[in-house]
């Protein structure tokens, strides 16, 4: 949870379950959502996300935390001696441990990311989803998903016909 | 936890827009739905399947919803814009005036067969006739001087498109015509692949004895521009490839044509020293990793690497640092007996990968220029005599 530090500018952020975050606002605008609603003159007050329980939305605000850019005004761990690259490949290694959660708390993330409209979180979540299942079959990944085979038989092999190399 | 922010106003402000009143709905709905449930975020999901081409098609198979969604025409639209570069299919083989096969590169179960990339029945394209011009953004051009057409092709979907030739180019024994299209969609952020119905031009040029013509054909306006001409050194240059460099088209034949699709101008530009370009397959321009113009000269196993830059107000070619041995690179597969490479030349490029294509007398590889990868297409053990023409483009049927 951030303090308030002298010279930034800090927001409310309160969960449904009745907890209160207080974070830099330019953290807080790294989701869209948030940001737009600070544009649009909210600024200088709390704000209720109706539907990310606390434990989520301490998730979110940690991957803000670390994702918010590190140069201007409020950059706390702006160093000008890190290379980009080097500070790419630092969030490349932080974010690998970060995603590092169950399948339940990976889909909370990822509708949080919709939601708040966090592109970089909503990439990272959705494509380790697609990682996850991309190189199982077709069984393995309605199991993962818990879907079932809806297909009448002829429609899926019209279908497997139609680009029958990419079975084989 | 620190409440002053709401004791400075005690009414918090509800995160609330048109997200959160669909969420709403759908939580309505449906209390335990997840992602994987929810078709936004489904489809949000999905654009992040790999670009390779049996991505899709097997992704389809999962259930009726997800064929729903990768059906959808709007996906492929997405999809290209998320992965930005699309993969290098293959290639088509062509034999001079004759014969085009297509090689697919990739493995199983990504490899495309060769039979999906055979001209449609029924539009009368002989082989014989319609000269295999090269790709670019996903279309294929052939040309016919007897007929004096062009032909756009998108292999993948099989859709064909007819342009007439201009009326002041007449085809006589001794004009050479070569013929290239780009993608001309002024959409922002627009990635090629699917450019069949978007804007674009093409470019002929028509080569007799000392003279070139260049003309470009605009779809916008359906009409062909000026016919801007030229009189080179070398008598009847026979055009070999031409590649896209920022707003210009350079023609490689023998001598370096460059038609500026800005200022609407054609020149011919000088060579480096000692460079002989009329030598076949010994030397190919490039499109550098910095969006500039690159010249691959090969020279018995060695390859030279020349830059075309701006010195001091004057634009020339500087050699590069980099001088490639092949020996170290090539390592010719086993057929049998041992082989060696003991001869290469150039025969093919790729202008988005930044890759050449080198025919062996131990098979046929393709060089990455920059990284130095080599890979092998396909085997031989004879130089072969085909022009190697990448193919590179999403595959989005399903």
């Amino acid at each position: 949870m951030a303090t308030r530090e002298a010279g930034k500018k800090m927001i409310m952020l309160k969960s449904p379950d009745g907890m209160e975050f207080e974070v830099e606002e330019a953290v807080a605008m790294e989701s869209q959502t948030i940001r737009k609603m600070i544009e649009d003159d909210c600024a200088d007050t709390a704000i209720l996300i109706p539907n990310i329980n606390s434990k989520i939305l301490s998730r979110v605000i940690e991957y803000c935390n670390k994702h918010v850019p590190t140069t201007g005004a409020t950059g706390a761990a702006a160093s000008d001696t890190v290379a980009p690259a080097a500070l790419a490949e630092d969030l490349k290694i932080w974010d690998a441990e970060f995603i590092k959660v169950n399948r339940a708390t990976r889909f909370d993330l990822i509708q949080a990311a919709s939601y708040l409209n966090i592109k970089g979180l909503l990439d990272l979540t959705s494509q380790t989803t697609i990682d996850t299942i991309s190189d199982n079959s077709l069984e393995e990944i309605r199991s993962f998903l818990s879907t079932k085979n809806d297909y009448l038989p002829e429609e899926e092999q019209t279908i497997r016909r139609e680009n029958q190399w990419a079975f084989q | 936890m620190d409440g002053s922010g709401l004791m400075m106003d005690p009414t918090p402000r509800i995160l609330a827009d048109r997200r959160w009143f669909a969420w709403m709905n759908r939580r309505q709905s449906s209390s335990t739905m997840h992602p994987l449930e929810d078709e936004d975020l489904l489809q949000e999901i999905l654009l992040r399947l790999p670009p390779q081409p049996s991505s899709l098609p097997r992704a389809s198979l999962v259930c009726t919803r997800w064929h729903r969604i990768l059906s959808d025409p709007k996906f492929p639209h997405r999809f290209r814009k998320h992965h930005q570069k699309p993969p290098l299919l293959g290639f088509f083989l062509v034999v001079p005036l004759g014969n085009r096969t297509f090689t697919p590169i990739l493995d199983r179960p990504d490899r495309i067969p060769a039979t999906r990339f055979a001209l449609p029945q029924g539009h009368d394209l002989p082989q014989d006739q319609w000269h295999f011009m090269g790709c670019r953004h996903g279309l294929t051009v052939l040309i016919n001087a007897w007929q004096r057409q062009i032909v756009m092709w998108n292999p993948l979907t099989g859709q064909l498109r007819r342009v007439t030739f201009p009326q002041s180019i007449r085809y006589k024994h001794e004009i050479f015509c070569h013929a290239t299209v780009l993608c001309a969609d002024p959409e922002d952020g627009h990635v090629h692949g699917d450019c069949f119905l978007s804007p674009f031009k093409l470019v002929m040029v028509s080569v007799r004895d000392r003279e070139t013509c260049a003309c470009v054909y605009d779809s916008t306006s359906g009409v062909w521009g000026n016919i801007l001409s030229i009189v080179t050194m070398s008598t009847n240059i026979f055009i070999r490839h031409n590649i896209l460099v920022e707003n210009a088209i350079y023609f490689h034949g023998g001598e370096i044509l460059a038609f500026d699709l800005e200022k609407q101008s054609l020149g011919v530009i000088d060579m480096p020293s000692d460079v002989d370009l009329r030598d076949f397959g010994t030397s190919q321009l490039l499109r550098m990793e910095d969006g500039g113009l690159g010249l691959v000269v090969l020279s018995f196993l060695t390859i030279q690497l020349w830059q075309r830059k701006s010195d001091c107000g004057v634009v020339r070619w500087v050699l590069l640092q980099k001088t490639i041995e092949l020996e170290d690179h090539l390592v010719p597969r086993r057929m049998g007996h041992d082989c060696i490479i003991v001869m290469v030349l150039i025969a093919g490029y790729d202008e988005e990968k930044i890759l050449i294509v080198l025919s062996t007398t131990g098979g046929n590889f393709m060089l990455q220029v920059g990284s130095m990868k080599t890979r092998n297409i396909c085997e031989g053990n004879l130089i072969s005599d085909e022009t190697f023409y990448p193919y590179t483009n999403f595959y989005t049927t399903v």
